[in-house]
């Protein structure tokens, strides 16, 4: 069996490379068959990842120790779920995973252009009149694209083949394996890799298809493409953003119960690596709107594609080598050397594809007005950039300070608290006011109409607050911020309802269902950027209102935290359920307040059997106004035990917030309703009118407030 | 003066700030990141600065006061004639705090020799890859 993957890796390297080969070649002699055979060089990728995927997936179930890599992350008391999770526990197995996933979107994207050429007919992209200019565009650029996703596989498969290998045997076979690290038997670490994943390599592909767009050319029906790319992959980019906030919120959710230390966010390395690309995807979703609708920013959006897909690369290098984790210690080098050099090889390739075709990429028309939507875009996207850019120097200014200084410095949580705070305000504020400002110019007038409410109200709450001595002041401004955005989005759900009401003789809350289902994009992005306050508010509420108290307490004893008291009231052990082998020492503490007992909980401290340490499982009394959060530190002389209790405020609307991002995104995904979709299809055909001619007025009379997105 | 320009004017000024509040975030929370034998090297001068120290876990000098919450540890550095730092955080055991684990403690070096620690860092094994044999 571990033959069989191995040597599916081989067959799929192989295969791999021949179909970027193929595609290349025939795509440029304008060679059906050629590229039909790419084609099927890419669908028999997929089929030997898959192959050397369940190889593994079988291996660790079975529970195969003579393969180094099941041996470390597998034994056999795990249960079959967690066996499973052990595929993305380590280096190999998660590298292969990022290349299962990256061949399985560039099937996906060459069947989405088979289909699209087949409703074409034979490429005939001048056609638009018969054929969507969305469909031409995509038969043109979709085997583009998947070449270079191709491309990037042979990345991943030389590395397989060579540094990682998950197939390696031992020399000696161990009786039983290490077993997954303890902390990672979660359900949410089960979730979160896979999801983290689904969004790094989803951002391969608008990168390809970026690619696609800037090699096509000077053929007939380039142009056309190529005002496509941005269109086409929206649900790509939209979609691979979604995942890796699911992957980023479940890491959060993982660290804050399961690491046992009150918090969700540390600053580490490895969740900069996520968040980095997060921040650059975010202002790529929304520069690319203005690429798409206005033929804005055309240079800004290839390079913020191209970041985020670098940066997708460094997080995986980031998290699965050792380069950060530890003083002098540069890891893994070959490894090292690997990323480096395929980075760099991207970043001089994008570059000089950027140079060669600089004339493609102009603008169709330059910024308009200060105050538009487009400045605001601009904003928004600097901050973004400006916020990555901070995470990223935080991030490895440990490794330029080794290279540059010969000795290693660090910057502490401190670098990152004090940076992010006022750039996460500015970001708050402007998502309150980006979607409501007009395109191309908007005037006073329209501001006032649109921000009048929301701001008395930010501002009332903020006197308000101030005069009840709520303190810092720039939590003040953080909770005022969210108010500003939370009154901005309601009002507009309200105003369109009310609107539509009226004019469609419809009962309001009907009225709402067929507005927003009709403007998915636009009421889903003020659904996330409602998430966004609900988020900052329960970032700000847990940062700054925490309290925490430790204490030995004999049973019977108390400690206050705040309004809350902790009563230990006996300490007992059991086998854990569903762990047979782990035994849990567990204390009952009741959680009162005011006199009045709201719980009892039963934080434990469990131990495994192949490991001298326990583990520290935290009980968590949440609600939406705090959650209190208690600690068994450790049972001492007699029946004396350690308690640490914290009040966390308001972590739950990070959650709530997450959940509503989650469903905001999806929201905006879902496929439009047809009759708006023919609208936009408008729009589209209007917009590739002006790319084509480049001599037509911008869209007349869609200046002020009624296309906000 | 056209638009183009006032914009890029506006993004440039954006930039600057930025870069200025990293220059300075940079200057005041940058902490010297050491080995034990490193700090050791250095004697007095680390007094009082703020370090990140990396060494191993002597298991057998780990001593928890339950009454004051106070933890003491050593960290040695085997690669440095087995040098020691001793430890002193106020706080609770993290988890993962076994023999010979490496870990790194964030803090500051007292007048009295001994480290005390604001932060204690485990790392994870299975966070990180793990380094091969001899790799080091």
């Amino acid at each position: 069996m571990p033959e069989l993957g191995s040597l599916a890796l081989y067959v799929g390297l192989v295969v791999a490379a021949y179909s970027v080969v193929a595609l290349a070649v025939g795509l440029t002699a304008g060679n059906g068959r050629i590229v039909g055979s790419g084609r099927g060089g890419v669908i028999a990728t997929l089929l030997s990842t898959t192959l050397a995927s369940f190889s593994l997936l079988y291996l660790l179930v079975k529970g195969d120790f003579s393969v180094g890599y099941v041996a470390e992350y597998s034994s056999r008391g795990l249960p079959w779920f967690y066996k499973l999770s052990a595929f993305w526990a380590g280096q190999a197995g998660s590298l292969l995973l990022w290349l299962w996933l990256l061949t399985a979107y560039a099937t996906a994207v060459i069947i989405a252009g088979t289909r699209a050429a087949s409703a074409t007919g034979a490429g005939a992209i001048g056609a638009a009149g018969r054929t969507r200019p969305e469909t031409a565009a995509q038969a043109v650029l979709a085997p583009r694209a998947a070449a270079f996703l191709q491309a990037i596989s042979v990345f991943f498969f030389t590395l397989l083949v060579t540094v990682a290998k998950p197939f390696a045997r031992l020399a000696e076979v161990p009786a039983d394996g290490q077993g997954l690290n303890p902390l990672l038997e979660n359900p949410g670490m089960v979730i979160h890799p896979v999801a983290t994943y689904l969004g790094y390599v989803g951002f391969a592909v608008p990168f390809a298809f970026a690619l696609a767009a800037l090699t096509l050319g000077t053929r007939p029906g380039a142009e056309i493409a190529r005002a496509a790319w941005v269109r086409l992959t929206r649900k790509w980019t939209l979609s691979a953003w979604l995942f890796l906030s699911i992957g980023i919120l479940t890491g959060m959710q993982w660290a804050y119960v399961e690491l046992g230390w009150g918090g969700y966010w540390a600053w580490d390395p490895v969740e900069n690596a996520s968040l980095i690309p997060w921040l650059t995807g975010t202002a790529l979703i929304h520069s690319a709107m203005m690429q798409e609708r206005k033929g804005l920013l055309k240079f800004w959006n290839l390079s913020l594609v191209t970041a985020t897909f670098l940066l997708t690369i460094f997080g995986t290098y980031l998290t699965r080598s050792d380069v950060l984790s530890s003083v002098h210690a540069f890891g893994d080098r070959q490894m090292g050397l690997y990323f480096l050099g395929f980075l760099s090889f991207v970043v001089v390739g994008t570059v000089g594809l950027v140079i060669a075709r600089r004339g493609q990429i102009a603008d169709d028309r330059p910024i308009e007005a200060y105050i538009s939507k487009e400045t605001s875009f601009l904003t928004n996207n600097v901050l973004l950039v400006g916020t990555a850019f901070v995470v990223f120097w935080g991030t490895i200014f440990p490794v330029v300070t080794r290279n540059l200084l010969g000795r290693e410095v660090a910057v502490g949580p401190g670098f990152y608290n004090r940076l992010s705070l006022p750039l996460g305000l500015a970001i708050l504020v402007l998502a309150g006011l980006c979607p409501l400002i007009a395109w191309r110019r908007s005037s006073l007038r329209n501001l006032r109409d649109n921000f009048l409410v929301p701001f008395v109200a930010a501002l009332v709450f903020a006197g308000l607050a101030l005069i009840f001595k709520v303190r810092p002041v720039w939590a003040v401004v953080a909770f005022a911020g969210a108010v500003f955005v939370g009154v901005t989005v309601v009002l507009e759900f309200a105003r369109g309802a009310m609107v539509r009401a009226r004019s469609h003789g419809e009962n309001p809350v009907a009225a709402l269902g067929r507005l927003t289902t009709r403007n998915r994009r636009r009421y889903g992005g003020y659904l996330v950027h409602l998430s966004v306050a609900l988020i900052a508010v329960g970032i700000t509420g847990s940062s700054v209102y925490k309290v925490e108290a430790t204490q030995t307490l004999n049973p019977g004893q108390s400690l206050n935290v705040g309004a809350y008291t902790v009563t230990y009231q006996k300490l007992d052990m059991r086998e854990a359920p569903n762990h047979p082998g782990v035994v849990e020492v567990f204390a009952e503490t009741a959680v009162s307040r005011n006199g009045r007992q709201l719980a009892v909980l039963a934080p434990k401290k469990q131990f495994y059997p192949n490991r001298e340490e326990p583990g520290t499982e935290v009980a968590i009394l949440g609600g939406l106004a705090r959650d209190v959060y208690v600690i068994l530190a450790g049972r001492d002389e007699g029946m004396a035990a350690t308690f640490k209790v914290m009040v966390n405020p308001l972590v739950a609307w990070i959650w709530i917030g997450g959940f509503l991002l989650v469903f905001g995104t999806g929201f905006a995904l879902w496929p439009q309703a047809r009759q708006a979709a023919a609208t936009e299809y408008g729009t589209l055909r209007r917009n590739f009118a002006v790319a084509g001619a480049g001599a037509v007025p911008a869209a007349a009379g869609r200046s002020v407030g009624g296309d906000a997105r | 003066m056209n638009k183009r320009t006032r914009i890029a004017i506006g993004v440039a000024v954006i930039f600057v700030a930025l870069g200025y509040l990293v220059f300075t975030g940079v200057a005041r929370s940058a902490t010297y990141y050491l080995t034990v034998g490193e700090i050791k090297a250095k004697g007095a001068s680390m007094i009082g600065r703020s370090v990140r120290v990396t060494g191993k876990l002597d298991g057998a000098s780990l001593k928890w006061d339950p009454t004051k919450i106070v933890l003491t540890f050593d960290l040695t550095d085997p690669a440095a004639g087995g040098s020691r730092v001793s430890a002193v955080y106020h706080g609770i055991r993290p988890d993962g705090m076994d023999d010979g684990r490496d870990i790194v403690i964030e803090g500051k070096l007292t007048d009295q020799g001994s480290f005390d620690v604001k932060n204690i860092l485990v790392k994870c094994p299975s966070k990180y890859e793990a380094q091969p044999a001899g790799g080091k």
